[in-house]
């Protein structure tokens, strides 16, 4: 019934290829040429809004077909040209995996997940078995075949994902940025995978689009680099990418290896400050019983806290600690360790079946509605989910008590800090992503509070956005706030925190200094989290702290 | 926390689920529309103890369970039975008074089949939510009732995000608690709190159904020339079923119609 496709030597071949989405002035891809042959690995790089993702709906046909732009070119895969193919039709040559797991799975088991493609491309049904099997067994899930999808893990849905792909034998995949909604365990499972189809499928082309370059350099051969205009700003091999090229990358706001940026940085002199763990300059000191003042009460404390959402499920058991004005303590954990639960625990926004949560030495959730969001502020990763008002200026000087003037001076005044000025008008349901999470900063650096709880800040984010939530820290840690993160993302941990607390099962561990913590490699493991590079290159900075001092 | 749906306790091994989703799914409708224009109290305690051991025998279902399943329809059902009994429409024989209040025989009665026939509903409605894995409803849609591929997999879709929606209100909820609002009561400030909760969860679920159509269409997605990996077809049991529950329908209503008390909706409410 259906071509198989032609197996042609060129799997993607873009000719001035220009993508401009409507309403927008500049082209989200300017006239890109690029070829790529069959069974080559390709790692995509470019900053936040330099046509990635644009790119990979090219590739799959969901531009031009299902996306309406303006376009310009020729782009063939597989051999077919986009203008004549929807993607239904490359469906069986070209597979893509997305970011988010869940929006990709339209079934309710594994097995119909998998079928789910075959029944697509009208294959035999008769063939349907085998083909389930081979593809299940190739990631690693034969043993779920019958299991439910919402009862997996984000990793193993993501396998899932590349599994229905495989079973349709597709001569190219595309992956954008499939491990950044995962927990650490997730990102392994799903990069061995990739390491492992890298090897037995000689043929397969493999087109990469991925911020966690450690795990994956070494599997591809080739980096494509487009720059913030949708240019291709670099083609070459990853050696050359990451050693030459290292500083022009990072000019471009893109991200590199954890080597090459150590290498990088020891060139710049910065290798020292990159790789130290915790704040230095800061003034904050683990171990506040030392100092006796009676400023170093703490700004919230965990007393033999127990929480369960249904009785006889206890999601925690007995925790107790403290974090003091101007500390930034991070939680750290597998998914479902109870990080999450905590974190409401933390804002009031439970309460606990057993001990007490204490905000300034009263119970957390007793804090009256009125003046709670004055005193404490939680950021969600969705910046969307908290706000309230129609307007930027709003939304900033919302609820901020005071005489009028002075408020909207210091509105405007941290609007214009996050950059943000140009937009007080708008509805900041119209601003961008980034733009999104700025404003989200801006309301909580308005008016100091005296906690502030972040869960998972770098979830999917680019290296400035990391840059950007340090300096936001370091802000509101200087006005003594006391901040508290939950996240898996360990470079944070070892470049902010004060205080790691390792969480296992509703339990928290003893609070450790970053470098204690990561020193304690039996324990990472336990937790199953990895070191932070900066760790890692601990032994290349004492090497040039010594070549400096020498 | 993930909240369970109603389609979570569905019984997988019991014989009723082995029953093809549109076959009982009519059987269901049909009750219903049935027991909608039924006013005896006989006929329709018939009909609820029929489902209900349906609902406990064929589909297995633990007696606790059925009990919390039909709590809304308890409820519904007794707010009618109040009000019926407290507000007869017309003047009838007075069986008894509480205070001022007089119940009058008629009263009691019109509440009491308001109260069977809720139960009824619910009883029919839990006997095919809980036996039906959603996945083999939606391909009995699409190859017994001729429903388009498109529609029933888009349904297939809507049904998986619902508890994602759940857990996202509750976490806009949360942030706008922390942001300070909430305190405004009256009509005014609820309609100005459910703006704010729209807005989100509308962004949030628009972007995300076009990320579903999206990777639903780059898997070749079309809903034409399809093959199909499990096809739910019409057996011999699927028969005896619809049989067998039209058979004790059709029996209940001749009984009540030779023992002269099946009263059927005579174009009024209430007599």
């Amino acid at each position: 019934m259906r071509d198989h496709p032609r197996v042609s030597e060129r799997a993607a071949y873009a000719q001035s290829w220009t993508v401009r989405y409507p309403g927008t002035p500049a082209a989200a891809l300017d006239s890109l040429t690029l070829s790529i042959e069959s069974g080559e690995r390709v790692l995509l790089l470019g900053p936040s809004g330099s046509g990635k993702s644009t790119l990979v709906s090219c590739l799959v046909g969901l531009v031009p077909h299902s996306t309406y732009a303006e376009i310009d070119g020729e782009l063939t895969v597989a051999g077919k040209s986009v203008w004549d193919f929807a993607p239904a039709e490359l469906a069986a040559s070209v597979g893509v995996v997305f970011q988010d797991p869940d929006s990709q799975l339209t079934m309710l088991t594994v097995q119909d997940e998998v079928a789910f493609g075959l029944e697509n491309i009208g294959l035999d049904p008769a063939l349907m078995n085998a083909r389930i099997t081979t593809a299940l067994e190739s990631v690693g899930l034969s043993e779920w075949r019958f299991e439910r999808v919402d009862r997996l893990s984000g990793g193993m849905k993501q396998r899932l994902v590349i599994a229905a792909l495989l079973a349709m034998q597709p001569d190219i995949l595309v992956l954008d940025e499939p491990t950044s909604n995962l927990d650490p365990a997730g990102v392994r499972s799903v990069v061995e995978l990739l390491g492992k189809l890298c090897a037995e499928r000689p043929g397969l082309t493999l087109i990469l689009v991925e911020h966690r370059l450690d795990a994956v350099v070494s599997l591809v051969r080739r980096v494509v680099v487009l720059d913030a205009a949708g240019q291709l700003a670099l083609d070459s091999p990853p050696e050359e990418a990451f050693g030459v090229h290292a500083g022009q990358l990072a000019a471009l706001n893109v991200w590199l290896p954890s080597q090459a940026y150590a290498r990088l940085a020891a060139s710049r002199g910065e290798l020292a400050e990159w790789s130290a763990p915790g704040r230095q300059m800061s003034a904050f000191k683990l171990s506040p019983e030392s100092s006796g003042a009676p400023h170093r009460r703490p700004v919230l404390q965990f007393e033999q806290v127990s929480f369960s959402y249904r009785p006889g499920q206890r999601v925690l058991h007995d925790l107790s600690f403290a974090v003091h004005p101007g500390e930034v303590c991070a939680i750290v954990g597998a998914n479902g360790c109870g990080k999450s639960t905590l974190a409401k625990l933390a804002v009031g926004l439970h309460r606990p079946d057993d001990g007490k949560v204490l905000f300034d030495g009263q119970p957390v959730a007793d804090i009256p509605a009125r003046t709670v969001a004055d005193r404490l502020g939680l950021v969600f990763q969705n910046p969307e989910h908290q706000f309230v008002t129609d307007c930027v200026l709003d939304e900033v000087r919302f609820k901020v008590q005071g005489p009028e003037e002075e408020v909207r001076a210091a509105s405007l005044e941290v609007l214009r800090a996050l950059r943000l000025d140009e937009f007080i008008n708008r509805n900041p349901f119209t601003l961008s992503h980034g733009q999104k999470r700025r404003l989200s900063a801006a309301t909580m650096l308005v008016s100091p509070r005296e906690l502030l709880v972040l869960d998972e800040p770098t979830f999917g984010q680019d290296p400035s956005a990391l840059d950007e939530l340090l300096r936001m820290l370091q802000t509101v840690a200087d006005q003594g706030t006391a901040v508290v993160i939950i996240t898996h993302d360990m470079d944070l941990v070892w470049r902010r925190a004060d205080t790691v607390y390792g969480m296992q099962n509703g339990r928290v561990l003893t609070g450790q200094s970053p470098s204690e913590f990561f020193a304690d490699l039996e324990l990472l493991a336990q937790l199953g989290l990895e070191e932070p590079a900066g760790v890692r290159f601990g032994a290349a900075r004492c090497e040039s702290v010594g070549r400096s001092e020498g | 926390m993930m909240r369970r749906s109603v389609f979570e306790n569905y019984e997988l091994y019991s014989p009723l689920a082995t029953i093809n989703p549109a076959v009982k799914l009519i059987c269901s409708v049909v009750v219903m529309l049935f027991v909608s224009v039924v006013f005896d109290l006989q006929t329709l305690s018939l009909l609820t103890a029929f489902g209900a051991l349906m609902v406990l025998g064929l589909g297995r279902m633990r007696p606790v369970v059925l009990v919390r399943a039909l709590l809304p329809f308890l409820l519904f059902g007794i707010g009618f039975l109040w009000m019926n009994a407290l507000l007869p429409r017309s003047a009838g024989t007075t069986l008894f008074t509480v205070g001022p209040v007089a119940i009058s025989a008629e009263g009691l009665r019109n509440g009491m089949s308001f109260f069977l026939r809720a139960l009824t509903f619910g009883v029919w409605s839990v006997l095919f939510v809980a036996s039906t894995e959603p996945t083999r409803f939606v391909l009995s849609l699409v190859h017994q009732l001729s429903v388009p591929p498109k529609i029933a997999y888009s349904a297939l879709a809507a049904y998986r995000y619902l508890p994602s929606l759940q857990i996202e209100l509750e976490q806009i909820r949360g942030a706008h608690r922390l942001r300070g609002v909430g305190e405004a009561g009256g009509v005014r400030g609820k309609l100005q709190r459910a703006y704010r909760f729209t807005v989100p969860l509308l962004a949030g679920a628009l972007r995300r159904a076009g990320r579903v159509a999206a990777a639903m269409e780059a898997r070749g997605f079309t809903g034409a020339n399809r093959t199909w990996y499990r096809k739910e077809g019409l057996r011999l049991r699927d028969a005896a079923y619809a049989l067998g529950v039209f058979g004790v329908t059709a029996a209940v209503i001749w009984w009540g119609l030779h023992a002269g008390t099946l009263m059927l909706w005579s174009g009024r409410l209430w007599d």
